[in-house]
C-alpha cells in the first residue's frame, strides 16, 4: 500500500523478467480456451454439418453446411413437447430447490462451531459422492418396494404400493437433491461474507432479530440469491440422471435427447444442434438475468 | 400479563423446534439416500433389503464385486482418470494461484471467472462438446480424453483451495528468503512449499473426488475399453437392481469419505470452500 509507484514497478518489472505472470496462467488458459472452448465451438460447428447418411454409418458429412437440422427441431411438435416440457421440469425443480435452499442456507449461517462444520459436511457429501449412489439410494427409498411403500404397507395405511416414482414428483425429488448443494454453499458463503456487525447495528437500533436479519443480511446478499437462482435454473434445464432413473417418458428432457441422438441414434449433426439449442437459451437467459439485475441495482443505488 | 408472556413463550419454542425440524428434515433428505445405497450393500440375501439384527451382515457383495473382472477394471479406469485428472488440475491450478498471488497477474478476475464457468455447465453439455472434439481430434477412446473433461470442473475448484492457500502464506517469509539470497525457486520449494502443502494435498483429494464421481461426462466419452466404474453401474441401475451395485456404489462412496475425512483432517474444508 504504501510502496512508491518506483519499488512497485521494479518489482512488476523483476517479476515479469523472472517468472512472467503470463506464462503461469498459461497452463489454465490452454486447458479452457483448447478443452472447452474449441469443443463448444466445434460442436456449434458439427451442428450443421448434414447427417451420416444412410443408417448413420458415419456420425457426420464432412465438408457439409446445413441447417436442416434447426429447421428439423423448430418444426416437429416432438421437439416443441420436448423444450416445453424441459422448460416446466427446470422451472419446477429450481422453485423447489430455491425453496429448501434459502432457508436452509440461514440455518447453516445461524449455526456454529462443529455443528456448523458437520451441516456444512451434510450438504457437501451428496454433491462429492456419485450421482447414481444417490438415485440408487432414491430408488430404494420410493421403489414399489422401497421403504416407505413397505412402511405404509406395514402401518396398514395402504393396501397397494403407492406408484412412487416414474413419475414427476419423484424426477424433481431425485433432481434437487442433485441441485440442492449448490445453491445452498453459494448463499451460505455469501451470508459469510456480511459483516456479522451490521445485524449487531440493527438490533442496538430496535430492530427485532428477525427484521435486523432482513435488513442486515438477506437483502445484502440479494445478488447472491438471483446468482444463485440463475445457476439452479441452469442445472434443472440440464436435468439427465433423475429424468432417467426416476422419471417416466413423459418427461423426458433435452439433455435426454441429446444423449440418445448422439449414443444410441448416432445422429451427432441433431443431438449437437439440441445441445447448442440449450447453450443458446441458457446464454440469452443469463444474458437478460444480467441485465435485469444491473439495472435494479443501479436503481436501488439512486433510492438509496 | 402473565398468561400472555406464557404463550409467547410457548410459541418461540414451537416456532424454535419447527426450525430444527425443517433443518434436521433437509439434512435428512440429503444423506438418507446415501445411507440406504450404503446398508443395503451389507444385506445377505438375494433381494433388496436392510440389514438388522435378525438377518446379520454380509460382505459377499463385496466379493462378488472384487471377483469379476469388469468391476475391477472399471474401478481401475476410474483410478487411472481420477489420476491424470487430478495432476492436470493441480498443474493449472496451482500455477495460475501463483501468477494471481505472487506476480500480480492483470486480468486476474476475468481469468479466474472464465475459468470458472465449466463448473455452470451441465454435464451433459460438456460430455457432448468433448465427445464431438475428442473424435475430431482423435483422442477418443482414451482415459485421458474423459480426465481432461474432469479436469474443467477440477480445475476451478483446486484453484480456489490452492488460491486461499497462498494467500494465507506472508509474503514477507518470501521477500526475506529472497534477501538472504535464495533463487526465486529454492524461495518456492523451501519456504512456500512447506507451507501450502497440505492446500496442495486438500485440492487433489477434491479434484480426484470430482473425477471418481463424475459420470455423465464419462458416459459420453467412455468406449468398451474405457468404462469407468459410474458408467459401469448406469446399465444395471437402469435394468436391474441388485444388491453388487448397491456394493459397487458403497465402494465409491466408503473411497470419497476417506478422502473427504482426510482432506478435514489437513485443512478446515469449510474455510477453503468459501475461498478464504
Amino acid at each position: 500500500m504504501t510502496d512508491s509507484l518506483l519499488t512497485r514497478f521494479g518489482r512488476a518489472v523483476m517479476a515479469t523478467g523472472r517468472q512472467p505472470a503470463f506464462l503461469l496462467a498459461v497452463p489454465s488458459l490452454v486447458l479452457f480456451t483448447v478443452f472447452f472452448l474449441a469443443p463448444l465451438g466445434w460442436m456449434l460447428r458439427l451442428s450443421t454439418y448434414e447427417s451420416g447418411g444412410a443408417g448413420q454409418s458415419k456420425f457426420y458429412e464432412p465438408g457439409t453446411f446445413t441447417l436442416a437440422r434447426f429447421v428439423e427441431i423448430a418444426g416437429d411438435p416432438f421437439f416443441l413437447k420436448l423444450g416445453l416440457v424441459t422448460l416446466q421440469v427446470g422451472l419446477i425443480i429450481t422453485a423447489v430447490t430455491m425453496a429448501a435452499a434459502l432457508p436452509f442456507a440461514i440455518y447453516v449461517h445461524r449455526a456454529h462451531g462443529i455443528r456448523k462444520r458437520l451441516l456444512l459436511f451434510a450438504v457437501v457429501l451428496p454433491k462429492l459422492t456419485n450421482l447414481l449412489v444417490l438415485m440408487y439410494g432414491v430408488l430404494l427409498l420410493l421403489g414399489d418396494s422401497g421403504y416407505i411403500n413397505q412402511i405404509l404397507l406395514a402401518l396398514g395405511v395402504v393396501k397397494q404400493p403407492l406408484p412412487l416414482f416414474a413419475n414427476l414428483a419423484a424426477l424433481v425429488y431425485g433432481e434437487v437433491l442433485i441441485v440442492l448443494p449448490y445453491p445452498i454453499l453459494m448463499l451460505v458463503a455469501a451470508m459469510e461474507s456480511v459483516d456479522p456487525s451490521l445485524e449487531e447495528a440493527a438490533r442496538s437500533l430496535g430492530a427485532n432479530p428477525f427484521r435486523a436479519y432482513y435488513e442486515a443480511v438477506l437483502k445484502l446478499i440479494v445478488p447472491a440469491i438471483v446468482t444463485s437462482t440463475l445457476v439452479t435454473l441452469i442445472w434443472g434445464l440440464g436435468a439427465f440422471i433423475a429424468p432417467t432413473v426416476l422419471g417416466s417418458p413423459d418427461y423426458y428432457t433435452i439433455a435426454i435427447q441429446v444423449y440418445s441422438e448422439t449414443l444410441e441414434n448416432f445422429n451427432w449433426p441433431l443431438g449437437a444442434a439440441l445441445a447448442t439449442v440449450y447453450v443458446a437459451f441458457v446464454a440469452l437467459l443469463v444474458a437478460v438475468a444480467l441485465m435485469v439485475q444491473g439495472r435494479v441495482a443501479r436503481k436501488w443505488a439512486h433510492t438509496a | 400479563m402473565g398468561t400472555h408472556c406464557v404463550i409467547e413463550r410457548v410459541l418461540l419454542i414451537v416456532a424454535k423446534c419447527a426450525w430444527h425440524a425443517f433443518g434436521l428434515i433437509v439434512v435428512a433428505y440429503l444423506l438418507v439416500p446415501l445411507l440406504l445405497a450404503f446398508g443395503v450393500s451389507f444385506y445377505p440375501g438375494r433381494s433388496i433389503g436392510l440389514p438388522t439384527l435378525a438377518t446379520g451382515l454380509t460382505l459377499d457383495w463385496y466379493l462378488e464385486f472384487f471377483r469379476d473382472p469388469r468391476w475391477v477394471a472399471g474401478l481401475r479406469n476410474s483410478f487411472y482418470v481420477g489420476v491424470i485428472s487430478t495432476a492436470i488440475s493441480l498443474v493449472c491450478g496451482l500455477t495460475l494461484a501463483l501468477a494471481v498471488t505472487r506476480h500480480r497477474l492483470r486480468g486476474e478476475t476475468v481469468v479466474g471467472t472464465l475459468l470458472m464457468l465449466p463448473v455452470f455447465v451441465p454435464a451433459v453439455i460438456i460430455g457432448m462438446q468433448s465427445l464431438v472434439f475428442a473424435q475430431r481430434i482423435g483422442l477418443w477412446g482414451t482415459l485421458t480424453s474423459i480426465a481432461i473433461a474432469h479436469a474443467l470442473w477440477a480445475t476451478p475448484l483446486a484453484y480456489l483451495v490452492l488460491l486461499s492457500g497462498l494467500r494465507r502464506v506472508n509474503e514477507e517469509l518470501e521477500e526475506a528468503a529472497a534477501s538472504l539470497g535464495a533463487s526465486p525457486w529454492a524461495a518456492f520449494r523451501y519456504v512456500v512449499w512447506p507451507l501450502i502443502a497440505p492446500s496442495v494435498l486438500a485440492a487433489a483429494i477434491i479434484a480426484y473426488v470430482i473425477s471418481l464421481n463424475e459420470f455423465i461426462m464419462a458416459l459420453f466419452l467412455g468406449t468398451p475399453d474405457t468404462e469407468t466404474l459410474p458408467k459401469m453401474i448406469w446399465p444395471q441401475i437402469r435394468h436391474s437392481v441388485s444388491p453388487v451395485v448397491a456394493a459397487a456404489s458403497s465402494v465409491l462412496l466408503i473411497l470419497t469419505v476417506i478422502a473427504i475425512a482426510i482432506a478435514a483432517r489437513v485443512v478446515n474444508l469449510g474455510r477453503a470452500m468459501q475461498g478464504r
